[in-house]
């Protein structure tokens, strides 16, 4: 177990080193002078040549590459260049919207999905069965980011149970997780019917029947148990994609989360910011998978042995 | 495998009857027939839309804003009504599917082309090429594509191309996986050991014999992937990073309804059910080819 702990670790590692390498050639392939950036459009000559040299960018490209890794290595994500605050200071502020958004989404996106996997499981073949699979055809169908426009209108606007954007009240974090949940349960529901479907074709549900277990005792109790693993794993590498729809629909319902931060830093040509989005995503992402794979492992000792997901 | 066509492919009867099988399959089944229909008729929509729009996309009409500045409603001159520039809708609204789909396409077939050489070589040839590559997508894969696809926009000047190439350029690397997956398991099947002793070359192996056997598993992908495409250009234009409006796209149709959504809630919601029905059209295809052919998941 130690073992594979440390393999997926140093494996986590250099994925973390790849994302700031890729953020590094983007970043130096750009054709934008950020110190032209930091100066304003109308600073002199002179100014933006001592901001190019402070900044170090008159370097060769592999000492500026050790310079950035160093600086990541002692947590120094730079200064905005648009407000000079520092882009840890502005991540930290950010994380939270985002954490608390995409937990209760994916919290959600399981519950609704491995709900209705559960029901179509169960009475396979009748109205139940259908109705799940259209819900979770209109789940993959539906773009989250209209989804939740069209909840804003409905449970914001025509009934105000809700706010309409923002997060000054308590209750901001529904809609948006609701639209999330909802659009990405779909792939839960199928895979979930599927798994559920096969593990009760197997001989330990026939023992567990023959035991007088019930028929929603034996789906429950065992059939799902052995049918979560592969929805754990879909969850894992689901996570990006994930995090990729939060970030849009931050948008729609005025979160001032990482997204806002990104698309802000975008108009604004704000490099160092952007860059520390998708580095601290990037590291979440990283050690969430890696955090469920020890899961899973634990979970079944076969993937330890082989390693393979 | 896709239905054991391994031994029978090269006999192109049989290939052609495969088809038209798969064809006959497609249509008797409700929900391939209904997506068929809706992707035919989007796609003739957008390809005519010169023809079908009734107004210039882009003309601002004296008459499409009420005294007060506001939208007209849905009219006989305007049968979606105007925007909050006083443009038409419904010429919108054609434009911009044709604008979306068109990015959607190209971008999914580069993504396509990228995904299966990269799979294939990786897959075929093994070694560090296959490392290395297998490494680099597990490196893409820990980053939101959106996000990357928004650094990428900071890189390039926004233009059609360069949209499409970075749509492309952060949408091949599941396919590269499943690809490269299959065309392992396809090296060490006879034909293929048979075609090396024969004096075929490795390119020419890769090329006719092994790739020539995921063909259907990767049609059925990119129609699958159509839709999450679809979504995906939205979603850019929705955020700013994507078509650039004046031209219209799907997503900035929406992102620009959503500012009038408590006084004109027709501006965001009708471009997003064409959006939605688009999808649905291309999911509901993209699982009856996966039936009709046979590929597993």
């Amino acid at each position: 177990m130690i073992r594979f702990v440390t393999r997926r670790t140093i494996g986590g590692v250099g994925v973390l080193w790849g994302i700031a390498t890729l953020v590094f050639v983007i970043a130096y392939v750009i054709p934008i002078n950020p110190a032209r950036v930091i100066a304003g459009r109308s600073a002199p000559r002179a100014v933006v040549e001592s901001i190019y040299r402070q900044l170090g960018l008159d370097h060769p490209v592999w000492v500026q590459y050790g310079d950035y890794l160093g600086r990541l290595v002692h947590g120094n994500l730079g200064e905005s260049y648009a407000t000079n605050q520092p882009v840890s200071q502005a991540l930290l502020q950010r994380l939270p919207y985002t954490v608390e958004l995409v937990l209760l989404g994916v919290l959600g996106e399981v519950i609704i999905g491995v709900g209705l996997a559960l029901v179509a499981a169960a009475r396979r073949g009748s109205r139940w069965d259908d109705f799940a699979s259209v819900v979770a055809m209109l789940g993959l169908t539906l773009p989250t980011f209209w989804l939740g426009l069209l909840l804003l209108y409905i449970f914001a606007f025509v009934l105000p149970i809700f706010p309409l954007g923002g997060v000054d009240q308590s209750t901001w974090v529904v809609l948006p997780a609701l639209s999330i949940a909802f659009t990405g349960a779909g792939v839960y529901t199928r895979m979930g019917r599927a798994s559920l479907l096969e593990a009760l074709s197997e001989d330990y549900i026939r023992t567990a029947r023959a035991k007088g277990a019930s028929h929603r005792r034996a789906l429950v109790g065992h059939a799902l148990r052995n049918a979560m693993r592969p929805i754990v794993t879909m969850a894992g590498l689901d996570l990006a994609t994930l995090m990729g729809g939060v970030l849009v629909t931050e948008q729609v319902f005025g979160i001032p989360g990482l997204g806002t931060l990104a698309w802000t830093a975008i108009l604004q040509n704000d490099l160092p910011m952007l860059e520390g989005v998708v580095l601290v995503i990037g590291v979440v992402i990283v050690v969430t998978t890696i955090l469920i794979d020890i899961v899973y492992a634990w979970l079944d000792p076969r993937v330890r042995v082989t390693g393979s997901k | 495998m896709p239905g054991g066509e391994g031994e029978v492919s090269r006999w192109a009867p049989a290939r052609r009857r495969r088809l038209l099988d798969a064809g006959r399959v497609l249509i008797r089944r409700p929900s391939g027939a209904v997506g068929l229909g809706i992707t035919v008729a989007l796609v003739v929509v957008a390809a005519a839309a010169p023809v079908l729009a009734p107004h210039s996309p882009s003309t601002q009409f004296t008459d499409g804003l009420t005294s007060f500045g506001a939208p007209v409603g849905p009219s006989r001159q305007f049968l979606l009504g105007t925007d909050a520039l006083g443009r038409d809708l419904l010429s919108r609204l054609i434009f911009g599917l044709r604008n979306t789909l068109q990015v959607a396409v190209a971008a999914n077939l580069i993504a396509s082309v990228i995904g299966v050489a990269v799979g294939g070589i990786a897959g075929y040839f093994g070694g560090w090429l296959d490392a290395l590559m297998m490494r680099l997508t597990e490196v893409l894969l820990a980053v939101p594509a959106i996000l990357l696809a928004g650094f990428l926009a900071l890189v390039t000047q926004p233009s059609p191309t360069s949209l499409v190439l970075i749509i492309a350029g952060v949408n091949w690397y599941y396919l590269a996986r499943i690809v490269r997956g299959e065309v392992i398991a396809i090296r060490v099947r006879e034909f293929v050991e048979a075609a090396v002793v024969a004096g075929a070359g490795p390119w020419r192996i890769l090329v006719t014999h092994v790739l020539r056997q995921v063909w259907s598993l990767v049609f059925v992908y990119m129609t699958l992937q159509f839709s999450t495409t679809a979504i995906f250009v939205a979603s850019m234009s929705f955020v700013g990073i994507g078509i650039q409006p004046p031209t219209p796209s799907l997503g900035n149709l929406i992102a620009d309804g959503s500012q009038y959504l408590t006084s004109v809630p027709r501006l965001a919601i009708i471009p997003g059910v064409l959006l939605a029905v688009a999808v649905l059209g291309f999911n509901l295809l993209g699982d009856s080819l996966r039936d009709a052919l046979a590929v597993r998941d």
